[in-house]
C-alpha cells in the first residue's frame, strides 16, 4: 500500500531531502505533502487525505509539538499517526513526544534505512522486518 | 559542572555524524592551537556563517562558518541538484540545518539526560566566530577541514537556567 505522506519543516531543504530520502528508502509512498510550520500542516491536513505526517520539532508558529497536540483534540486527525524527526535527543524530551502522542521518532541525521525501519513499523509494514538497532530511533506499536 | 573535555568530543562525534551521514564528506581535525590552521579561515573573504542559541541544563550558542564555495557544493549533494540551481536562500538555510543538527547531537552525545531548547538557527557575519565569550562563559572552538576547505564551529556556553517549559 502507498502512504500519502505529509512533511512539516520550516526549512525547504530539509523538506528535499526527508522527500528525497524518503524515496530512496524503499518505504511504499503514495502524495507527498509539504507544509512549513504546525499551523500550515493543520489546515491542509483537513483538506487532503493523508496517511502520516512527518514533523519537525522546532519551528516558528508551531511546534511539532504543538501540532501533534493539536491533531489529539481534533476528531478527524486524532487517529492519524505522526512521527517527529527531530535533532531535539534528550530522554525526558523523547518521553514527552510519547507520552504527547507522537507515533515514533527519528533523529536528525538520518538514514534511509532508519526511516523505513521506523515508518514500517509504526505502519504495520513489517515484511521485511528491518529495525536500524543503531539508529536511536524509538517508535510505538500503532 | 561541565566537563569540557567530554563537550568537545561530544562535538566533534557530532561533527563527523552529521557531515558524513548527510553529506559523506571525509573530515580531518587538525591539531589544537595550530595558528596556521585558524587564520586560514580568516583570511577566507567569503563564508557562510550561522548562530543557533540554545538554554536549558546550559545556555550560550554555536556559530558555525563555512566557505561559501563548500557551502553551495554541500547544498547541492543535500538537495541532489546541480550547483547552478541552487540558491543563496537554500545555501543559508542548508548551513542553518547542518548547525541545527549539529547542535542537538553534541548535547545527546554530551549527556541524553539533560532537556536544552533549542533557538531557530540564523545567518551571522563571520566575526562571530572569532567573538569571545564573557567572562564567566566557557567555550570550545573546532576547527576541521574538508578535502577542498576549513571549517569552524564554536561553542560558547554557562551553567543556564534550565528549559523554558
Amino acid at each position: 500500500m502507498a502512504y500519502n505522506i505529509m512533511i512539516v519543516d520550516d526549512s525547504k531543504p530539509m523538506r528535499s531531502v526527508i522527500k528525497k530520502t524518503l524515496k530512496a528508502s524503499g518505504f511504499d509512498v503514495g502524495r507527498i505533502y509539504e507544509a512549513s510550520n504546525g499551523k500550515e500542516a493543520l489546515r491542509s491536513l483537513r483538506d487532503e487525505w493523508v496517511d502520516l505526517v512527518l514533523t519537525d520539532y522546532n519551528m516558528p508558529q508551531m511546534n511539532g509539538l504543538e501540532l501533534i497536540c493539536e491533531m489529539k483534540k481534533d476528531e478527524l486527525l486524532r487517529a492519524l499517526p505522526a512521527v517527529l524527526i527531530t535533532t531535539e535527543g534528550s530522554l525526558q524530551r523523547v518521553d514527552e513526544f510519547l507520552e504527547k502522542g507522537a507515533a515514533g521518532y527519528i533523529k536528525k541525521p538520518f538514514t534511509p534505512e532508519q526511516i523505513k525501519g521506523t515508518l514500517s513499523m509504526i505502519m504495520g509494514d513489517t515484511d521485511d522486518g528491518q529495525e536500524d538497532d543503531e539508529s536511536g530511533d524509538e517508535g510505538l506499536d500503532f | 559542572m561541565t566537563d569540557k573535555k567530554m563537550m568537545k568530543a561530544a562535538m566533534k562525534d557530532s561533527i563527523s555524524e552529521v557531515l558524513e551521514t548527510m553529506f559523506f564528506l571525509p573530515l580531518d581535525f587538525p591539531s589544537a592551537g595550530d595558528s596556521d590552521e585558524q587564520s586560514r579561515l580568516s583570511d577566507t573573504d567569503k563564508t557562510i556563517t550561522a548562530k543557533l542559541e540554545f538554554r536549558g541544563s546550559l545556555a550560550g550558542c554555536f556559530v558555525l562558518s563555512i566557505p561559501e564555495a563548500s557551502a553551495l557544493s554541500m547544498t547541492a549533494d543535500f538537495l541532489g541538484v546541480d550547483t547552478s540551481h541552487i540558491t543563496e536562500e537554500q545555501t543559508n538555510e542548508t548551513v542553518k540545518e547542518i548547525i541545527n543538527m549539529i547542535a542537538g547531537s553534541t548535547f545527546r552525545n554530551y549527556n541524553a539526560q539533560l532537556v536544552f531548547d533549542l533557538g531557530i538557527p540564523e545567518v551571522v557575519h563571520l566575526d562571530e566566530i572569532w567573538k569571545s565569550g564573557a567572562g564567566n562563559q566557557e567555550e570550545i572552538l573546532a576547527l576541521f577541514n574538508t578535502l577542498e576547505d576549513q571549517l569552524a564551529l564554536k561553542m560558547v556556553w554557562s551553567e543556564g537556567p534550565g528549559p523554558s517549559n
